[in-house]
């Protein structure tokens, strides 16, 4: 009796995605061209974020690829761009973590989480306009020390919220 | 048939961990360094966390599977249903069927997820097909109920396999020729006897004790004397099917591939004992074995039920020694199919014995087309070792027939027309038998 195939085609394309974004969020700074150092953390993480998407090296993928365009400090339209690559990215790890990589994934729930992802990137725009609009004011005294306890707040509510009830034996 | 497990908890997905954790990472970082490009690109994801967040359960799932059918044959298919009791906040159902011997999965991979309610029933449904007889284990898989967002999940919950016997394949066989021996009170064959049957004899001249409704009144009334018409006795046969299951000759693929010798055997007994029941024929099975079972001689499909559950659980034990002798017990006047590779010496013995007293023993071989060439070189010890074994075969069943055996190869429905007409034939002529 044969066995299964590795992965299916479905969850091969999804890892495959996963891969390459955020590398491709990477090249867009071309021509400028990230330190080799960086370039070699962020591919062999995405290679090991694509074999296993609910690996913790997705956080450090994202971060190592955000990090790197913070440090540019430009806020061009090209931020826009690497957002949507790391949203999809996100979206394509999450979907290839529903099951193992035998399991093809449905149309209904591509579609949902296109749709969702959709929805996440709503927030890019507004977050874009507000930090151009914002960089040509003068911030009052005290608001990013507030933003930051807001920040960190939230962080604390979201730690709370996210930490799981031991399974009942 | 159901397997289930307890309540299961929700607990965050890396998902979940991971939106969060990039989303305050970035906007903290982006305040601390006053780097605006993260918030740009943290917002996002705080998007995605807080609604994920926010999708947290209060359910407390169950989750258990079932079987459409009790009991399958190889070959055919049923479909393992989930069932989830208090799945609110379940967005997303993942099923993962384990791997067994012998058993198929549709989808082959055995992973199959869905969205929960999307108006698809079968989208989440796994089916099972058991490609061999025997006892199987089906339905072990394992489960993980997902939230909106994929952010909060129940499970994985393993829920435990269920062990089917599963009966051999009701392999199609049919025979129109009458059993050579017909013995008993009941059933379709012919008896060589006159009686109260349907089938008819002949026309003869009234004699006294005779019924009135045999009158024949056409042919009373053109030769003026009284006429009856004869018919046979419509008798039943004593049939026993013995399966040798000593040994399995052969590596079984299944319903679908190359089938070992105790496939062949089991396969032939089970179709045998079909026919023979619905003839109305009383059939009896014996399972030679390291532990001999022996179902009686019966009628009836309740009968044939027990029979094929018999064929099912049998097991070949490789490290067992073979015994000395096995003693197959028939009834004079009876019928045996002896379903054999013939590689046994006490078996071709038990075959002979019933020939000297006075049965009619038909030899079914069950070696079939083994592939030899999984035995490598001609010249390998294993090649030589089965050809050697084949030469001592061939020397058994040459004197099997020496003694009138009739040895002949499994092939499906017809199989045993033309034996069965020989044995018929010779079994008008009298000769002696020893008790």
């Amino acid at each position: 009796m044969r066995s299964p195939s590795r992965w299916s085609v479905s969850a091969t394309v999804l890892r495959g995605l996963v891969l390459v974004l955020p590398v491709a969020a990477l090249l867009v700074a071309l021509p400028a061209v990230p330190h080799t150092a960086v370039l070699v953390l962020v591919v062999a993480g995405a290679l090991r974020w694509a074999t296993a998407p609910e690996d913790p090296v997705g956080v450090a993928v994202l971060a190592l690829v955000g990090g790197w365009w913070a440090a540019q400090g430009t806020t061009d339209a090209r931020v826009l761009v690497v957002a949507v690559l790391l949203v999809a990215a996100h979206v394509a790890a999450t979907l290839a973590s529903y099951g193992p990589g035998a399991m093809r994934v449905d149309g209904a729930t591509t579609v949902l989480w296109v749709r969702r992802g959709a929805l996440m990137l709503l927030a890019v725009p507004v977050a874009w306009l507000a930090v151009r609009h914002l960089a040509d004011l003068q911030a009052p005294a005290g608001t990013w020390p507030v933003a930051l306890l807001l920040v960190a707040a939230a962080a604390l509510l979201a730690s709370r919220a996210t930490v799981g009830e031991p399974d009942e034996e | 048939m159901d397997g289930a497990c307890g309540a299961v908890t929700w607990q965050p997905t890396p998902a979940l961990v991971r939106t969060v954790l990039v989303a305050v990472g970035a906007l903290a970082t982006a305040l601390l360094t006053g780097r605006p490009a993260l918030v740009v690109l943290g917002a996002p994801f705080a998007v995605a966390g807080v609604l994920g967040a926010l999708a947290r359960p209060t359910s407390s799932p169950r989750v258990r599977s079932t079987l459409d059918h009790a009991l399958l044959h190889e070959g055919q298919g049923t479909t393992v249903r989930l069932v989830v009791e208090d799945p609110d906040g379940a967005e997303h159902v993942t099923r993962v069927a384990a791997q067994a011997p012998y058993v198929a999965l549709e989808p082959r991979s055995g992973a199959v997820g869905g969205l929960r309610g999307t108006g698809d029933p079968g989208l989440v449904e796994l089916a099972v097909g058991p490609r061999r007889w025997g006892r199987r284990e089906i339905g072990a898989e394992r489960v993980g109920l997902t939230s909106a967002w994929a952010a909060w999940r129940a499970g994985p919950v393993d829920l435990p396999s269920r062990g089917m016997f599963v009966l051999p394949q009701a392999a199609p066989y049919a025979t129109r020729e009458e059993m050579p021996q017909p013995d008993g009170l009941v059933g379709a064959h012919r008896s060589r006897k006159v009686g109260s049957g349907t089938e008819l004899e002949g026309i003869r001249a009234f004699t006294t004790g005779d019924r009135l409704r045999r009158i024949s009144w056409p042919v009373s009334l053109r030769t003026g004397e009284l006429h009856v018409v004869t018919s046979r006795a419509e008798q039943d046969a004593g049939v026993w099917i013995v399966v040798d299951a000593l040994r399995e000759v052969g590596v079984s693929e299944g319903v679908d591939g190359r089938a070992s010798s105790l496939d062949l055997g089991v396969r032939a007994a089970s179709a045998l004992a079909s026919h023979h029941v619905r003839r109305g024929d009383r059939v009896g099975l014996q399972v030679l074995g390291t532990r001999p079972v022996c179902v009686g001689l019966g009628a009836g499909r309740r009968h044939l039920h027990r029979m094929t559950g018999t064929l099912a659980r049998i097991q070949v034990d490789h490290r067992s020694h073979l015994p000395a002798e096995v003693d197959v017990s028939a009834t004079t006047g009876s019928v045996v199919y002896l379903l054999s590779p013939m590689l046994h010496t006490p078996v071709v013995t038990a075959a002979a014995t019933l020939m000297r007293r006075g049965l009619t023993v038909v030899v079914i071989d069950t070696v079939g087309e083994q592939q030899t060439s999984r035995l490598g070189d001609r010249l390998s010890v294993k090649s030589l070792a089965w050809r050697m074994r084949q030469v001592e075969r061939d020397d058994r069943l040459e004197r099997l027939a020496a003694l009138g055996c009739p040895v002949i190869g499994w092939r499906g429905p017809g199989t045993l027309d033309v034996v069965l007409r020989r044995v018929a034939r010779r079994a008008q002529v009298p000769r002696l038998g020893a008790r």
